[in-house]
């Protein structure tokens, strides 16, 4: 137990009866790379909300470093460590850009009183230097998806919960956001969710399916990708090619 | 999760070196300390008591402005602080005996507690916007009828009369602030003392954080935040400025009835905001100062056409200056109007009403 940073059992959430998550399992360790992917409505969305809090949990435990986080409010699974990328896009947009990244990362550097990452090497990173000054209302949708990406840096994540990174994203910046989470796990574990199975296979990690609120399949992603089963559920019928 | 809170609060105020973006409001204030110190010396006592009670309600826009402008808090009901401090310096001193340092504390105390106590309840509970809002005025209708219903404490409809003047005592000397003098500095020194501290807490990075809670909360959270936190202690902080604001009306005035609990004057808190400019500090307090004059410049031709122009000028506010009045806006415009009148292609009229949003 030790070894994992967070340890989810029997983790459901139910939506006016429907399960959108049912009884998931999940234990990530410090450097993990976890892709999940899956139908539009399989509880994708619900799993990360439950992983950083903002959804409480209607059954199961939820543990972070041994400590119990059940029913926590989100600021407080930020400050440990559970960061997460929205879906879409969602940023302080009358704000500046680096304004964006110096409040995202004053909160949790403030409660743990140790000094913020430097939101100039952030810009670098994640490629908008030329645009610090810029409000985040005026940048782009596929910028905006940086941003927040630098933003879940700047609150220096133990785990980061990426919410569809690659949605908007042109083919090429998809590939950088690769390279980005690539280097990114040499601090902390990612958990990925995806549509584009491209993206996916170019992540070549540890892939699940999830279905109808259930964890149908655990395993690489060729395996997933040879997965007749999965085809049907994933594709629909008449697919051939899991990947496109 | 206070004392962690606590934690970093140098991190929490650190200042951005000063740019020439500072320059504006350092000049705009020390033309501002100027004229306060020499004003006394060229005007009247009436007039020099006018302007000071306008200074008074200029600490209430600017407590209503970390409040509603920074914090994106709205009430309805800001003027509950402003009463029970009035009240409570009242209160103090007339029925209790008390000096009017005393006075003071105990408005302010007592008006932090009640926000304190609202706030809590209220802003954990996650009751925001219009929500609150309307809760914050029941709050204030509470308040008045407190202040009419508790007679033998709060005199009833009558009020309290005879309230001291401000006076401090310092090693064995009593300063009396009482005086038209007197009572003039003591109020600038207040209103220029908050404003500086505003302006300082706003320029560091909790102003940031306060306009991000304000912005987009749930995206706070999620950036590790306890806003409502946060949002409790801009509360009790505002309702502490407002109720020293209280205090110094009371004792400028000398006395003290419940109509300082008027939904009217709360409305008039928020206009002045919304005119001088949400989150700017230096307009609401200049919007407070030249509308409060301009009430009583009416209010010897009419009493009733008071409320008629301020729900004008509320309108107008709401349609054509949703960002309140500025000179960069106004310049804007004059140009406009003129580029209109020369005739000349208005190429970048889309991006102009793009800025201005």
């Amino acid at each position: 137990m030790d070894a994992h940073f967070l340890q989810g059992t029997g983790l459901s959430r139910a939506f006016g009866g429907i399960n959108a998550v049912a009884g998931v399992d999940i234990a990530i360790g410090p450097r993990d790379l976890l892709c999940v992917i899956g139908p539009n409505g399989a509880g994708k969305s619900t799993l990360v909300g439950l992983l950083s809090g903002a959804i409480a949990s209607g059954a199961g435990e939820l543990y972070l470093d041994g400590e119990r986080m059940t029913g926590r409010p989100m600021h407080a699974f930020c400050r440990r460590g559970v960061v997460r990328k929205f879906q879409g896009t969602n940023t302080f947009l009358t704000m500046t850009v680096r304004d964006n990244l110096v409040v995202a990362g004053l909160g949790v550097a403030a409660f743990r009183a140790s000094p913020m990452p430097d939101p100039d090497a952030v810009l670098e990173e994640v490629g908008l230097s030329g645009q610090a000054r810029e409000l985040a209302s005026h940048l782009p949708h596929g910028e905006r998806q940086w941003l927040e990406i630098g933003m879940a840096i700047m609150c220096q994540p133990a785990l980061l919960l990426l919410d569809e990174p690659a949605a908007g994203l042109s083919a090429k910046d998809a590939q950088r956001l690769v390279g980005l989470i690539h280097r990114l796990r040499e601090r902390c574990a990612v958990l990925a969710i995806e549509h584009d199975l491209g993206f996916v296979q170019s992540l070549a990690c540890e892939t699940w399916v999830m279905h109808r609120g259930e964890v149908v399949r655990r395993g690489s992603y060729a395996q997933i990708a040879d997965d007749e089963e999965i085809r049907r559920i994933y594709l629909g019928r008449g697919a051939t090619h899991a990947a496109h | 999760m206070s004392e962690k809170h606590a934690a970093g609060p140098r991190l929490w105020l650190a200042q951005p070196a000063l740019g020439p973006k500072d320059a504006p409001p350092l000049l705009m204030w020390g033309a501002a300390v100027i004229a306060a110190a020499i004003l006394p010396l060229f005007v009247g006592p009436w007039l020099l008591s006018t302007v000071r009670d306008a200074l008074v309600m200029g600490i209430l826009a600017l407590s209503y402005d970390l409040l509603w402008g920074r914090a994106g808090v709205l009430t309805l009901g800001h003027t509950t602080f402003l009463g029970l401090g009035a009240y409570g310096f009242a209160v103090a001193t007339v029925q209790f005996g008390q000096a009017p340092v005393t006075g003071l504390a105990a408005g302010v105390l007592c008006a932090a507690a009640v926000a304190a106590v609202v706030g809590y309840f209220l802003l954990f509970a996650g009751v925001r916007l219009h929500f609150f809002a309307i809760i914050s005025l029941a709050v204030l209708i509470v308040a008045q009828q407190l202040a009419v219903s508790w007679q033998s404490v709060t005199g009833g409809d009558t009020g309290i009369l005879g309230i001291p003047g401000l006076s401090v005592g310092a090693g064995g000397h009593a300063f009396d602030l009482g005086g038209a003098r007197a009572s003039w500095y003591a109020v600038a020194v207040v209103l220029l003392g908050a404003i500086a501290l505003t302006w300082f807490v706003c320029r560091s990075h909790y102003g940031k954080v306060l306009d991000a809670i304000a912005t987009n909360e749930w995206r706070a959270k999620a950036c590790g935040y306890h806003t409502s936190f946060h949002l409790l202690s801009v509360f009790v902080v505002s309702a502490v400025l407002a109720a020293i604001a209280g205090g110094l009306m009371a004792s400028c005035s000398g006395v003290v009835a419940p109509d300082v609990f008027s939904p009217l004057l709360a409305t008039e808190v928020i206009l002045w905001v919304a005119i001088g400019g949400r989150g700017r500090t230096g307009g609401p307090v200049i919007a407070a100062v030249v509308l409060t004059l301009l009430k009583q410049t009416i209010a010897s031709y009419s009493t009733d056409g008071w409320p008629l122009i301020l729900g004008g000028l509320f309108l107008v506010c709401v349609l054509f200056m949703p960002n309140g009045l500025r000179v960069s806006g106004l310049a804007a415009a004059i140009r406009r109007i003129l580029r209109a009148k020369l005739n000349r292609p208005l190429l970048h009229r889309t991006s102009h009403a793009q800025e201005e949003r």
